[in-house]
This record gives C-alpha cells, structure tokens and sequence, in this order.
C-alpha cells in the first residue's frame, strides 16, 4: 500500500470511528431528553385540562345549586294547586328561565320536578306534568346536586347531561321539589378538546366508566359517542380501583412524583403507536386520555440525523482535503526521490534531486545526491576501463548471449513448474511439441522483432537453424527478408507496432540458398497488461506450391478452352453451311436437327468463353482498365442485345435512371458483362409476360444499379450457393435447361474486382432483385495481359 | 489488278476450317487461294505475279505466329499494302495489338462469328482497298 493511501485510510478510520460515536451518543442523550419532555408536558397538560374540567363541572353544579335556591322557585312550589296565583307564578317562572336559556346557549331546557317526580314548570310545556320520579336526576337530585353523565334524552332526542339539584323549605329544610338543568355537550367537547400545544396528533378525549367515548375522537369525529368503546391500556389504568381511591381522596398532585407511571407507551383505539396519559375525573367517573402520535413525538430524530449526516459529509470533505494536502506534503518530496532513483537508474548520474526541507527526508535527498555523485565517479573509471578493451561488437553479442541465457532460465523455469504440478508440464510439454514440430514456420519475438523463439519449420521452410535465427531481426535482410519493396515492410512494422493490430498476408522471401518463395504471414502482437507491446508471434506456411498449383490450374483451363474453340468453329461454320443450303437444300426435319447442333455449339462456345473470363479473373490476370462511363448508356447498350428476347416472352421493361447520373471511372466491357448476365438471367428466368425492372440510383458514396424480376425466385437454400461457381438453383434447373451456372459468379468477380459489392433478395414465385454498387470514387486500374471476351 | 472476281487468301492450318471458308468463299463469288501454312502462303506469293486482294490470316500457324508472318508482309513492296483480316482461336490484347500496330485491318475471335459474317468484313476491306488504289491512280480526281 502507498503511503498516501495508508495515511487517507488511517486519517478516514479515526474520522469515521468519532464521528460515529459522537453521532451515537448524541442521539441516544437528545432522545432521553426529548422523551422527559414529552412525558412531563403530557402528563402536566393531561392534568390541568383535568382541572379545568372539574372546574367547570363545579361551575355549573353551582349555578344549578343557586337556581334552586332562588325564592321564587321556592314559593311556587309551596303554593297549592288551588291557589288562584299557582298558574299565573308557573308561567311567570317559564318566563324567567326561558330569559336564563336565551342568555345561555349551552343550556337546552330548565325545568322543576314536584315531590312527586312530576314537571310542574317547564320551558318545553309539552312536557308539563310528565313523571320523572324514576329518572336517575330526579332520584341523585332529591339528596344533594348530582350531575346525570352523558346520555341519549328521548324526550328532545340529542346527547345531553343534566345537572339536577334539590329545592328545599328555607326555614323548615323540607324537601319542595328538584330543579333540573338539561346542557348541550357542544361547550364541553371544546373544552376537553383543546390542545396543550403537543403537536399535530395530539388528541385529548372523555370516556365513561363503560369505556365509551362521549367526546369526539379527534380522527374519527363525533360519531363515536356512546357508540364505540376505547378500551386501551391507558383507560385499563385510569379506572384501576387503586387510581380512583387516590386521585377521589388527594386529587392529582401527588401522582407528579410518579410522572414515568401515569405514562403510558402503547396503542391506542386505532392501533397506532402512541404515548398517552390519562385522568381520573371522581365526579363523573370519567377518564381522560391525553395522547399523542409516538411517529410525531419522536419525528425529530430524522431531523437530528439528516443534520448529524450533513454535518458529517461536510466536515468528512474538509478532512478528507485536509488528509489530502497533508499526505501530498510528506509524498511528494518522497515521489520526487524515487523518481531521482529512476533517472539515476537509466543512467542520468547528473540528476540531483530538489528537496530543500530540513527533515528526514530532506536528509535522505542530501545522501542520495551525494551516493549519485559517488556513483558517477565510479561509473566513470568503469566505463573507461570497460571502453579499451571491449568493442561494441563484443558488447552486443554478450548482450546477445545474456538474452539467450534469459530465455534459457525461463525454460528452466518452466522446467521447474513442470516438475511442481504433473498436470501443467504435460500440457506445457504438448503444446511445446505441437509448436515445435507443425508444418508452420512459427517464431516468437520481442517488441522489437528479435527473435526469441524459432520451431523446427523455420529450418526445413527458410534453410536456417535455430541457432543462426535467436537474436536477429525476423524477416531481417540476413534472414528471409527484404526482397520486397522497403514501404511494404515499414507499412507491415507500423501495423503491428504502432497500431498493434494483427497482420494477415502474403510476402515473398528468400531462402538461406538463395531461393524464393512465397509465404502467407500471421503476425499478432502480445500485449502487456499496460498495452503495450511485449512479443510477437509469427506464423508463416510457405504457399509456393499451392500458388504454383493454382497458376497451373488456370493455365490448363485456359490454354483447353482455347483448343476447343478450333473444334468449335469447325461445327459452327459446317452446320451454318448447311443450314444455308450450301451443301443442297435441306427437309425440314434435318434442318430443325442441324439447327439444334448449330445451338447446341453456341452454348459450347458460351460455356467456354465464361471458363475463360473465369479463369483470367481467379488467375488476376485480367486488365482493369476504368474510363469516365455512363451507366444508363452502359445499359442501353446492353439491352439493345436483349431487346429482341424480351419481345419473344412479351416481357414488360422499365428502366430508371437517375438524372443527374454522373460518370464514373470503370472498365466498361467488365461492367456491361455484369450488367449482360444479371439482364439475361431476369429475362430467362421470368414467365411471359412478366416484368424487369432496372433502376440506377446515386447516394454519398456508390452508384447502385438494382435489376429486380417478376419471375421463378430463389429458394432459400440455394441463397448461399448463389453465387458458387457452375451453381443452378433448383428450380430453374428443370424450368431452362440452358445456362453455365457461371454467370453470377462472373458477375460477383467483377464487381468485387472493380470496388463494388453484389447481394440481392429474392422470395420464391414472386422475383428476384439484385443489386451491385460502385463507389463514385471509381475502380483501381490494374495492369494484366488479358481482357474479357479475348 | 482488277480481276473478275476479287482474289481472297486464307492462311489457316485446320484443314477442315480451311475446307469450310474455302468452300464459302467460293459461294460468295470470289476466289479462294487456300493455304494450309504460312510457308505455302510466302510460296505462292512469291511465284505468282497477281498480288491477292485480302488476306485471311490465322494468327495460330504450326510453321509462323502471325506478327513474324505480318512482318515478312511488311518488308516487301509489292505485298505490304495487302489488307489482312486476323481470324484467331485467342485475342488477348498483347496480340490485338501487335497486329494491328503491324497494319493488320481487323482482329476477330473464331467461334464468335459466323462465316458469312467473316467474309462480309473482308469484302468490305476489298471494297475499300480498291477504291484507295483508283485514288492513287488519279491524283488529280
């Protein structure tokens, strides 16, 4: 490991280590402390609102209690039924609570129960003289103000609670009657429900001992109410008989002490995760829950950490930066010795490295100059003594001699790991046979084409031993090069030195006695894992025969077609005679047969003029001989022959060509013959009737001719054999008996030969299309000694 | 010079094709001087006095190639402005050439023509040729 690495790595893992700690630390401590507080202002807000709502209920238990004690409530109800005033004080009483109601909102209806249970005063008359005397308000009411909780009044047919209070005989304290207050609850809910300021999810809600709501729930509304129950943990505990002793004789206070047990963390009646507190209300029996979302309570921890993170990233960069400049401090001078060491290395004694620094290393830099000076010094005397008695010659051939040895050493190496595992050394050993002894000439260099490795073959191919070979230049002027042009040889170097890419030819050398022959060469370049260039492998096979075979077989077709063409001539002219009657007028019959020789001899003289063109184009021989052509007259020419076989199938022709068709730099006999053989193919190959079209277009690069049929197709089989030599497809063979199987690949040759390319599309029964392109830039001349039709 | 028929020697050493043109020539109304070799050719050019009006020659001779036999025409005066028609189993441009560098009239591959397509190019050349000696005869016309 580098040591700027070592120091970012050892900077980063005490940063990351604190920074983790810190970050641990301070999250547990901040939760702890958010929990307290969460507790404590729970527990105190469940409490006063507690308060607040004793008070209230105090409140109103009072007002009842001095409405029951006012005179006129209880005059009335000492007065006899009889009197002539009793009916003119119920009306005036009615009177003066409805103006009680009209100022007090909350309050639904005032009325006053007789001894008996009866509504004696009422502001709802319609109720005047029901009985009540089994109603929970007129019984709790008879003894002392009670408060009837919340319920379902049939009678107005809405919640309500009733505060109900007893009106008694000021001098004598005999019970008169009970006054009953029936309140709306709207006033109430708001009371309970108003918020402490905990957060969004904060909800404070009443239940009675029957564990049902009679507020409304802050997430689910007023449809709750004495409908649905809320039997949660907290609610359990709230009505512990233990609870309701305690908080009956010594009200809340003492329970602060114990804030963590009056906290409850669970779930509450929608099964969500809450904190909640809770109360107990002796008055009523009632509970109250005061609770909040756990989600929301501690939502400030991702808050903590998003701002713990930002602050660790940004304070990771700094240090990183700072790890940075530091470690390149002490690198840098460190680097800048090790690069000395390099140069000095090479052999620049010269260098002194530039490190002024008063440290350790500045004082390492100081000795290195001084050990580089020292060096010199001694180098020099060397060299001196080394100069006089060595000459180069000597020196290069030792070098020489080092390498082989090198190469010897890594042999024995190989040796060695042979010996190590059986398995490899086998192998090795195969494929060291299999390169030694194949037919090929094989030779492995270094990157300067010094010959490293040479196999049996490069003896028995170029005359020269292995030995003669290690250590010069392959395919050097010594060796079995440098009979070629000097631009071939720097073109090939470039290729696999510079541009490392694998070479693929053909190259004529010379053997150790002198002979040539010609080799067809594999040159690859082995690259080092930097890529650059560490051997070369060399393969060549000495081809010189099989050119020779070729050249003959070539020769042989030619030099046999020429021969037929005497025979030939000899049936063409007789039969011609004969047909024209120089011989004696001939029957019908004999004429029809001398006509089928006479064409019969013109398919002969076809096939033998197509093996000609064939073999002058395999043999290379043929001229190219480009001149500025115009292709649609190329065309026309061509189809003037064609016209009148085209007349005979009543065939339909359609020929477009591009206007502003330029000329371009072909040999037009090899194009027209191209142009000739895929004309005659459509016609011949398409019913009467049918149509052949011809279309020559431009774009940037190539002039395309397409020639598309209506006719037989080709079967997808023969696709890859279309273009193979004496290949007929299928189909047509039994369709037109007459035809080489030369022509397309004639035609294939020739557009090769030109720059062009040749491919088509064919569906079978519906037609063919072919197309060739010729690049606008035009064809290579090439010199030969033959053309076509020669 | 103006014989009835025009006189056409063919130089050709296939017998049979030689039998065949001979045969035609005849036909066509003019008068074959039939040669098997190219020796028989210089013979019969030599001993007679009346010059043929056109020359058939068959570049393929057993005995000649025909560039030694157009040169031999060449070098002497009395034979050197006899058009020859080159009739030849093989036409590579070195030959084509050659000949008709050496004043040969027209090159043409045997077996693609017919032989009365042959015959009509030469008379074609008699035809010619005989009108450039009715010019030099009258330099004045």
């Amino acid at each position: 490991m580098k040591i700027r690495t070592k120091i970012y790595v050892s900077f980063l893992t005490i940063f990351v280590l604190v920074a983790s700690l810190i970050g641990l630390v301070t999250g547990m401590y901040t939760t702890n402390i958010v929990r307290n507080k969460i507790y404590t202002y729970l527990h105190l807000g469940n409490q006063t609102k507690a308060e607040h709502i004793r008070t209230f209920l105090r409140d109103q238990k009072n007002s009842t209690k001095i409405l029951a004690g006012t005179l006129s409530v209880e005059q009335y109800l000492m007065r006899k039924n009889t009197d002539t005033e009793y009916l003119s004080d119920r009306d005036l009483l009615a009177e003066c609570f409805g103006k009680i109601i009209e100022n007090n909102p909350n309050i639904y209806e005032i009325f006053v129960l007789n001894t008996d249970g009866k509504i004696v005063v009422t502001t709802d008359k319609m109720q005047l003289g029901l009985d009540k005397s089994s109603d929970a308000y007129f019984i709790g009411g008879k003894n002392d103000t009670y408060i009837k909780n919340l319920y379902y009044s049939e009678s107005i047919g809405k919640i309500n609670y009733t505060i109900s209070s007893p009106v008694r005989d000021d001098k004598t304290g005999n019970l008169l009657g009970v006054i009953v207050v029936r309140y709306d609850p709207k006033n109430f809910y708001t009371i309970v429900k108003n918020e402490n300021g905990l957060g969004k999810t904060e909800e404070n809600f009443l239940v009675n001992k029957d564990n049902f709501f009679i507020t409304p729930s802050l997430f689910l509304g007023e449809s709750v109410i004495l409908k649905q129950k809320a039997e949660t943990q907290n609610v359990n505990e709230c009505f512990d008989p233990k609870e309701i002793e305690y908080v009956t004789n010594h009200g809340y206070g003492g329970l602060a002490e114990t804030v963590n047990n009056e906290i409850v963390e669970a779930k509450d009646y929608r099964n969500v995760d809450i904190i909640a507190s809770h109360a107990y209300i002796p008055e009523t029996g009632w509970c109250l829950v005061t609770k909040i979302d756990k989600k929301e309570a501690f939502g400030f921890r991702t808050n903590l950490i998003l701002i713990y993170l930002s602050i660790f990233i940004s304070g990771g960069f700094v240090y990183v930066l700072t790890a940075f400049f530091i470690s390149k401090k002490i690198t840098d001078p460190l680097k800048a010795l090790a690069e000395g060491a390099q140069k000095v290395e090479q052999g620049d004694f010269d260098y002194k490295t530039n490190i002024k620094t008063e440290d350790e290393i500045g004082a390492l830099s100081r000795s290195f100059n001084k050990m580089t000076a020292a060096v010199k010094t001694s180098r020099i005397e060397i060299e001196t003594k080394v100069s006089q008695q060595t000459k180069e010659i000597t020196e290069k051939s030792l070098d020489l001699e080092n390498q082989q040895k090198a190469i010897l050493n890594i042999l024995e190496d190989v040796e060695e790991e042979k010996n190590k595992t059986q398995d490899l050394a086998t192998d090795l050993q195969k494929f060291k046979l299999a390169v030694d002894s194949t037919a090929e000439h094989i030779v492995i260099t270094d990157s300067e084409g010094i010959i490293l490795y040479a196999n049996q073959a490069v003896k028995s191919i170029t005359g020269f031993d292995s030995k003669e070979v290690l250590g010069k230049k392959a395919g050097n002027k010594d060796l079995w090069g440098g009979i070629m042009d000097k631009k071939i040889y720097e073109d090939f170097w470039t290729q696999i030195k510079k541009d490392k890419k694998p070479f693929l030819g053909e190259f004529n050398n010379k053997r150790k006695d002198g002979s040539k022959y010609i080799a067809q060469a594999n040159v690859s370049p082995v690259l080092d894992k930097d890529g650059n260039v560490a051997f070369f492998v060399g393969i060549e096979r000495d081809i010189t025969k099989i050119k020779d075979i070729d050249r003959m077989k070539t020769e042989f077709i030619s030099l046999a077609s020429h021969q037929l063409r005497t025979p030939l001539s000899a049936m063409k002219w007789f039969s011609e005679m004969l047909l024209a009657g120089d011989a004696g007028k001939l029957t019908g019959e004999q004429t029809e047969y001398v006509n089928n020789i006479y064409q019969s001899n013109e398919r002969m003289v076809d096939l033998v003029n197509s093996l000609l063109n064939i073999s002058r184009i395999e043999s290379g021989r043929i001229i190219i001989n480009p001149s500025p052509t115009d292709l649609g007259q190329l065309v026309n020419d061509a189809l003037t022959e064609l016209q009148n076989k085209i007349k005979e199938k009543e065939q339909n022709l359609i020929v477009s060509v591009h206007p502003n068709l330029p000329k371009i730099d072909i040999d037009p006999k090899l194009i027209r013959e191209v142009y000739n053989n895929l004309l005659t193919n459509a016609i011949k190959y398409t019913p009467q009737k049918g149509e052949i079209s011809i279309f020559i277009s431009k774009n940037e690069t190539d002039i395309l001719s397409q020639i598309t049929d209506t006719g037989y197709g080709i079967p997808k089989k023969d696709y890859d054999k279309l273009f193979q030599k004496f290949y007929r497809g299928e189909n047509i063979v039994k369709l037109e008996t007459e035809g080489t199987g030369l022509g397309l690949y004639l035609a294939k040759a020739i557009i090769e030969s030109s720059g062009g390319k040749i491919w088509f599309e064919s569906e079978e029964g519906k037609g063919t299309s072919f197309w060739f392109s010729l690049p606008l830039t035009g064809s290579v001349p090439k010199k030969g000694d033959v053309s076509i039709d020669s | 010079m103006s014989a009835q028929f025009p006189k056409l020697m063919v130089i050709e050493d296939e017998s049979l094709l030689l039998q065949a043109i001979t045969k035609k020539i005849k036909l066509t109304g003019a008068e074959p001087i039939s040669c098997l070799s190219a020796e028989q050719a210089l013979d019969y050019l030599k001993n007679f006095t009346e010059t043929p009006d056109c020359i058939w020659l068959d570049y393929h001779l057993k005995d000649m190639d025909g560039l030694t036999f157009m040169q031999k025409l060449k070098e002497n005066e009395a034979w050197k402005d006899i058009p020859v028609v080159v009739v030849s189993n093989s036409a590579s441009p070195e030959k084509v050439n050659g000949m008709l560098a050496l004043g040969a009239k027209k090159y043409l591959l045997k077996a693609e023509h017919r032989l009365d397509e042959i015959i009509e190019v030469v008379k074609q050349f008699i035809i010619e040729e005989k009108g450039e000696i009715i010019n030099e005869k009258n330099p004045g016309s």
